[in-house]
């Protein structure tokens, strides 16, 4: 069987790596050589027939997707792009299902371990309804579905997931997030040295563990909405041997005491949340920091076009990705006033990932990350 | 242990989206990248097994569940995939070529209509 860089990924036969590695190549192929065409076709064709029609540009992406939605190279692009997500959690689910059983007894085992670090669940706490309406990302069950006992599918399937959805660009350990908003924070504040770390809707951990590694002296703490990735998550820290203490809480409002932490991130958790949500998540995360602590959540571009907005926001209409369309455009250094957060400690700053054309999926301009960041007066 | 193994349902929750005027084209588009995959998971089998029987000349199950690629062979595979991609999913690239090769045609009614005038 394939090799794992951690001892709690499912085993996968010969066939299960050849359906995945075809996934990966068919959403690069997607990416590099049919979705640039949409700007081509929107550029050189669809936009000059509407300024010469309405004597100027569309003004907008609603404009945009009204045109775009009509074009056959578009649909079809559209459709194979959504039939390569389906492909895509169809190629993991199948070696998961297969090994979940053993999955489970191996988190088990890992859970009564003494540490390091610790698991805390609750049962009792509501989904939000952003998680339950539809199922984000089109993954089956999405993060919070249980279909065993001490389930840790939805882990184990946005793990594997993450891999291809962005052509590995996350590297082995699906670290790339964690890393590039670790190396953020280090250019802007060298000296900064946390003791206590909070990482909102970590998942499986993937991006918590950078933080974990980079300040070993810290407490680092990492909450989520939905217990089968907390399992996993716990169960993968441990079995790297990183300390970090999960929880399952909603970001909205946590049980930690105010001002208990330096530093509070979260990356790409923000989209899959909603307008109620926002400000009471940046309300909580200045309610957690310490006088002079820090807010770092980062999200994923929107587009700084009518086209390329309107690209983004594919993911809303074909990946349930309900909420993502909302943020597009959205001021969120006004969303975090509207939290509490006063305007000179609050800004939105931008930071650009080096990725290439296979890993982008909608866009072939700079992939330009969305930072909040607040530093609490 | 009698108990039914777990089974995680292979359809999201949520509408599925319709991209063409009649949602069978949907259904179908996903029935052909289907095929697309499957084929190409045959043919990368297909690849193991010559490779095995090249460098051995016996042919056992285990071996093929056995071999890891090396990074090389990987990359190698990728490459052909992204070959074989090309080719069967040509049409969809059609517009966007004619767009970036400069090589726009008339439509067939225009070069009709200009060939009946005797323009060329
Ligand atoms: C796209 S994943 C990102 C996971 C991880 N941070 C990463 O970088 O890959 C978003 C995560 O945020 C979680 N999440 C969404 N809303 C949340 C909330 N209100 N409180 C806590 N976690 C939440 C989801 O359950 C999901 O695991």
């Amino acid at each position: 069987m394939r090799q794992r860089f951690h001892e709690f990924l499912p085993r996968t036969s010969h066939d299960d790596v050849a359906r995945q590695e075809f996934v990966k190549s068919l959403r690069g192929f997607l990416s590099s050589r049919v979705m640039p065409g949409n700007q081509a076709i929107f550029s050189q064709r669809v936009e000059p027939a509407f300024r010469a029609a309405q004597g100027r540009p569309p003004a907008d992406r609603a404009e945009v997707r009204r045109l775009m939605t009509a074009e056959p190279y578009y649909r079809f692009w559209s459709a194979m792009q959504r039939r390569s997500q389906e492909l895509m959690w169809e190629s993991v689910i199948l070696p998961t299902e297969r090994e979940l059983p053993d999955l489970v007894q191996r988190a088990r085992a890992l859970a009564a371990k003494p540490g390091p670090g610790s698991l805390r669940l609750d049962p009792q706490m509501p989904l939000p309804r952003y998680h339950t309406e539809q199922d984000i990302h089109i993954q089956p069950g999405g993060y919070h579905a249980e279909w065993t006992a001490d389930d840790v599918s939805g882990g184990a399937l946005y793990e594997a997931g993450l891999q291809m959805y962005m052509a590995d660009a996350w590297g082995p350990e699906g670290a790339f997030l964690g890393e590039l908003l670790l190396r953020y924070l280090r250019q802007r504040w060298p000296e900064f040295r946390p003791r206590r770390i909070l990482d909102m809707g970590c998942a499986v951990g993937n991006s918590t563990l950078p933080w974990a590694r980079a300040f070993p002296d810290a407490e680092v703490h990492a909450i989520d909405v939905a217990a089968p990735v907390l399992r996993h998550g716990h169960a993968r820290a441990r079995s790297l041997g990183v300390p970090v203490h999960f929880s399952q809480q909603n970001a909205e409002a946590t049980d930690f005491e105010p001002g208990s932490f330096d530093l509070v991130v979260s990356h790409i958790m923000l989209h899959e949340t909603s307008l109620v949500a926002l400000p009471r998540i940046f309300r909580e995360s200045q309610r957690l920091l310490r006088p002079g602590g820090l807010m770092l959540h980062m999200d994923i571009p929107r587009g700084d076009t009518p086209f390329r907005q309107f690209m983004h926001d594919w993911e809303s209409y074909n990946n349930n990705e309900g909420f993502a369309r909302f943020m597009t455009g959205l001021d969120l250094r006004g969303v975090a006033l509207e939290g509490g957060w006063a305007p000179d400690s609050v800004e939105v700053a931008r930071t650009v990932a080096g990725l290439n054309a296979a890993q982008k999926n909608y866009t072939d301009a700079d992939y330009a990350f969305a930072i909040v960041v607040g530093q609490r007066p | 242990m009698s108990e039914q193994p777990p089974r995680i349902p292979r359809v999201a929750k949520g509408e599925r989206p319709q991209n063409f005027s009649d949602p069978a084209i949907d259904t179908l588009l996903g029935v052909v990248m289907s095929l697309v995959a499957e084929l190409s998971v045959t043919r990368d089998r297909l690849e193991t097994l010559e490779r095995l029987l090249e460098s051995r000349g016996v042919l056992a199950r285990e071996a093929i569940e056995a071999h890891e690629m090396t990074a090389a062979e990987k990359a190698e595979r990728a490459a052909g995939r992204a070959q074989y991609l090309e080719r069967v999913l040509r049409a969809v690239r059609a517009e966007f070529e004619d767009l970036s090769g400069g090589r726009q045609a008339r439509t067939v009614e225009e070069i009709t209509a200009d060939l009946a005038a005797r323009k060329f």
